[in-house]
């Protein structure tokens, strides 16, 4: 088995090496990737069309927002997913630990962390809040306060953290995203544009249409954030609990 | 056997970075093949998926570029055309 | 024109880092070289000019999926066999 794996690896490889002269070299700025005109179709218009300085943003929420979409409630159904999967299996299923946990919260770890947890979660929401004119945006900045839910369960146990962010709460704030999200398509529709047109919500806000699109960027970002910061935290408890939400690592 | 045009110097000089690639996409599809722990199997699947996102990302290098994030003097509606516009405004009352 | 040291050196670093962390038996082991190897892909978006790529990979590649999967080790056997 291992054998016929090796070989099979190695023939795709020669096939990949084999193709791989016909590639443009490193940093060739007349590589099909470059030269192509949708690239320069959003390098020439972005700031036109949106205001958005930070084109990855513009094309992530904007151009393609019905991508980014179906992204957020990918995220969502891979945390349900993972939920109710190991929370359906045999109620006092026993399993070989590795490592014993008893032990009393440190001292030295919980203070510190108690300091960088309000510091973690206010850089979350700058990136979030700040993914038009820097990197970030709604992942990142989702990630980055789900991340530090999950510290507070690392460094005092997961009852703790289950207390500040219950596992229920998790499931409707990751809905809620959802629904923040094509709300704001919705609302785009209803005032008579395409699903997700964000230009045409300037109808009822006093910007232009740019700004406009500005903006509810922002608030597609808002409820990506929401959904992402939910379910990292409900997929750390549910992953490090075998679905039973007690005494996690 | 590195002379200009061979084979070699193809692939292990002008192309390194494909070589790279494909020996990365390699590991995780043996790993994904050929491991029998499932975290390995987990392991190795993004090895993979790096390996490809790796490759596209790639492709798009330009040497000499600028992040793709407008700078004021780039961006046509910035910060850098309002002032551009008070300028004017301010010279035109000047005259 | 061409691939920089730092580039050169970076990805013969992945290739080193991607097999020891197939290569350890001890599976904790084996997430912390794959954040290694996450770290250093973020180090190589950055430099290509990706910054929201690399941004991603710092936050999900070497934070959360290092803990998610050390949180998965925990409920397994931490050895494994191959």
């Amino acid at each position: 088995m291992k054998k016929a794996a090796f070989i099979l690896v190695l023939c795709i490889g020669l096939l990949l090496a084999w193709a791989a002269k016909d590639f443009p070299s490193w940093g060739d700025p007349q590589s099909p990737a470059s030269s192509s005109p949708v690239a320069s179709h959003f390098i020439a218009n972005t700031g036109v069309d949106t205001e958005v300085p930070n084109m990855v943003t513009a094309v992530l929420a904007d151009y393609r927002g019905f991508d980014t979409m179906f992204e957020t409630v990918v995220v969502f159904i891979a945390g349900l997913a993972v939920f109710s999967i190991l929370r359906g299996g045999p109620k006092n299923r026993t399993r070989d630990r590795e490592f014993v946990v008893d032990f009393e919260p440190d001292l030295i770890v919980t203070n510190t962390v108690r300091l960088i947890v309000p510091v973690i979660q206010i850089f979350a929401l700058y990136v979030l809040a700040h993914g038009h004119v820097s990197p970030g945006g709604g992942f990142q900045g989702g990630v980055a306060m789900g991340a530090s839910f999950i510290l507070i369960a690392l460094s005092w146990d997961l009852k703790t953290a289950l207390a500040r962010f219950p596992i229920e709460r998790c499931f409707t704030v990751a809905a809620l995203g959802i629904v923040i999200y094509a709300g704001i398509g919705l609302l785009s529709l209803f005032l008579g544009g395409e699903f997700l047109d964000y230009a045409h919500l300037a109808k009822i806000f006093p910007v232009s249409p740019e700004m406009a699109r500005y903006h509810a960027m922002l608030g597609v970002e808002i409820g990506v954030g929401f959904t992402v910061t939910a379910i990292m935290f409900a997929l750390y408890a549910s992953l490090s609990t075998d679905g039973r939400m007690r005494d996690g690592l | 056997m590195f002379e200009d045009g061979s084979i070699f110097n193809q692939l292990l000089v002008e192309r390194l970075n494909y070589f790279i690639y494909v020996v990365l996409l390699l590991i995780g599809l043996w790993a994904m093949i050929a491991k029998n722990n499932l975290i390995k199997k987990l392991i190795g699947m993004s090895i993979f998926q790096t390996a490809i996102i790796l490759f596209y990302v790639s492709i798009g290098v330009k040497e000499g570029a600028t992040i793709p994030i407008y700078l004021p003097e780039h961006d046509p509606h910035g910060s850098h055309a309002q002032l551009d516009s008070n300028h004017t405004e301010l010279l035109s009352h000047g005259a | 024109m061409g691939l920089e040291l730092f580039n050169t050196l970076i990805l013969c670093l992945l290739v080193v880092v991607a097999v020891l962390s197939l290569w350890v038996r001890d599976l904790v082991v084996s997430a912390v070289v794959f954040a290694i190897y996450s770290f250093l892909m973020c180090l190589l978006w950055a430099e290509m000019g990706a910054v929201d790529v690399a941004f991603t990979e710092a936050t999900v590649g070497a934070g959360v999926s290092t803990v998610v999967l050390i949180a998965t080790v925990f409920n397994l056997k931490r050895k494994a066999k191959d």
